[in-house]
């Protein structure tokens, strides 16, 4: 749910601190921010989306722009978030979820469509957490903060042609985890049958 | 990615989009692998969505101590910090030492009871703020001429402290013997005691004549008053000295 024409009121009342503003604007941001952090760093998620929310305060004076601009202005400084965060613990990426423990929690089912259809939210971004974390971040920016190539291009610092790279690079390596995550669990399911009297 | 990973999905930039964006369309025409991505793009999605207040509370606390930090939006550790700062002991102590020194030196410094280094800067300070204290010993020297006469006085102090608080401090009574001098100018000592030199005859000066109109006086006024005797009264008397 958008704030459509709404926002720029709530944006000047956010201005001068007022509380029904800066919730609203809470309402509105926060789960896709925090999404896109529990997918890049799942252990200081929250820590950082209260970051990226006071950084945000802090620059709100600064801002100029409508309701797209704001939300691409909002994931810049997520991205910069994470990307201070992967600094202070090195070059590695940040909290890698294995793949084997994410084919112990997708739920079995007959089918592979069937076992992908019931993921859960939780699930689903700790398989994008698997990706390399450009494919990862690209796809988050495109799918959870819903922001148009050029936009996420501006924010990850490369071409849109770059981005576009990522983004099909991203979905092919999504492809082939999610076969290989299903097939572990029919092989898990045969091996139960068998292993059953 | 193994050759044959890439067989597993035909992927097209279209489609790619499609599946981005939640546009994926009938399942069933999508190839192998795209129906499980769109899944789980899905889900990412409604991660988007979901509405978590949990933290609402305090982070919009913290980005209204950023926006109104005077308007009671400070976090609740940062008015504990400041309640504790005002609460420091450290300020009183401070202003009361600072007080008794004030008292204590200005006290010594008013009986003049303060060593000459000290004493001097003081009573310098103090007369330009219009209050007399003494001058340390060195201006006690006997005087080299024989006083003739010795006064002895007794001086009370009021001294007004720079903090700011009045605090009327009477020194103790101090017996000076002051040398008067020896005979007030102009006269100068004399072997019979004080001779008073007559003044010298000034030549007079002579002053230009200024021409000065002066009015004349304006004539006296004369008031007559005319007392006239009652008739009735003089009718009577005569009256009287007939029937006499």
């Amino acid at each position: 749910m958008a704030l459509g024409e709404q926002f720029s009121d709530v944006l000047a009342a956010a201005r001068t601190g007022a509380p029904w503003a800066l919730e609203r604007l809470y309402r509105e941001f926060y789960p896709s921010v925090l999404a896109f952090l529990r997918a890049r760093a799942p252990t200081e998620a929250e820590d950082l989306a209260s970051e990226v929310f006071i950084a945000v305060a802090e620059g709100l004076g600064r801002f100029e722009g409508d309701e797209d601009g704001f939300r691409s202005w909002l994931f810049t400084i997520t991205y910069r978030q994470v990307g201070q965060l992967r600094r202070r613990i090195g070059r590695r990426r940040t909290d890698p979820f294995p793949v084997d423990e994410v084919d112990e929690r997708v739920p079995p089912g007959n089918a592979e469509s069937d076992a992908m259809a019931a993921i859960s939210t939780q699930e689903a971004l700790e398989l994008i957490a698997t990706l390399p974390p450009a494919q990862g971040e690209v796809l988050l920016l495109r799918v959870v903060a819903d922001l148009p190539v050029d936009e996420v291009a501006a924010i990850v610092g490369k071409r849109p042609t770059a981005v576009r790279a990522l983004q099909h690079r991203a979905i092919v390596g999504l492809a082939r985890r999610a076969r290989d995550q299903s097939g572990t669990d029919e092989s898990v399911k045969e091996e139960k049958s068998e292993s059953s009297p | 990615m193994a050759p044959n990973d890439m067989s597993r999905i035909k992927l097209d930039p279209r489609l790619a989009e499609r599946l981005i964006e939640g546009r994926a369309g009938d399942q069933a025409e999508l190839p192998p692998g795209a129906t499980e991505v769109a899944h789980v793009l899905e889900a990412a999605r409604r991660a988007a969505t979901e509405g978590d207040d949990s933290a609402m509370a305090t982070t919009v606390a913290a980005m209204r101590a950023v926006l109104a930090p005077g308007d009671g939006a400070a976090p609740a550790a940062l008015p504990a910090a400041a309640r504790q700062w005002v609460r420091s002991p450290l300020p009183r102590a401070a202003a009361a030492l600072a007080a008794g020194l004030t008292v204590l030196f200005g006290g010594l410094a008013a009986a003049g009871a303060l060593p000459a280094a000290a004493q001097k800067p003081v009573a310098d300070l103090a007369s330009h703020i219009g209050i007399q204290l003494p001058e340390p010993a060195t201006s006690e020297k006997p005087s080299e001429k024989p006083a003739e006469a010795a006064t002895t006085t007794t001086s009370t102090t009021s001294t007004t402290l720079p903090t700011g608080v009045t605090t009327p401090t009477t020194a103790p009574t101090s017996e000076t013997t002051v040398t008067a001098p020896a005979c007030p100018p102009p006269s100068y000592e004399g072997p019979n005691g004080c001779v008073t030199p007559l003044p010298i005859p000034t030549p007079p000066t002579t002053v230009p004549p200024t021409t000065t109109t002066t009015k004349p006086p304006p004539p006296p006024t004369t008031t007559t008053t005319t007392t006239v005797p009652q008739a009735s009264n003089q009718g009577g008397a005569r009256r009287s000295i007939d029937n006499g």
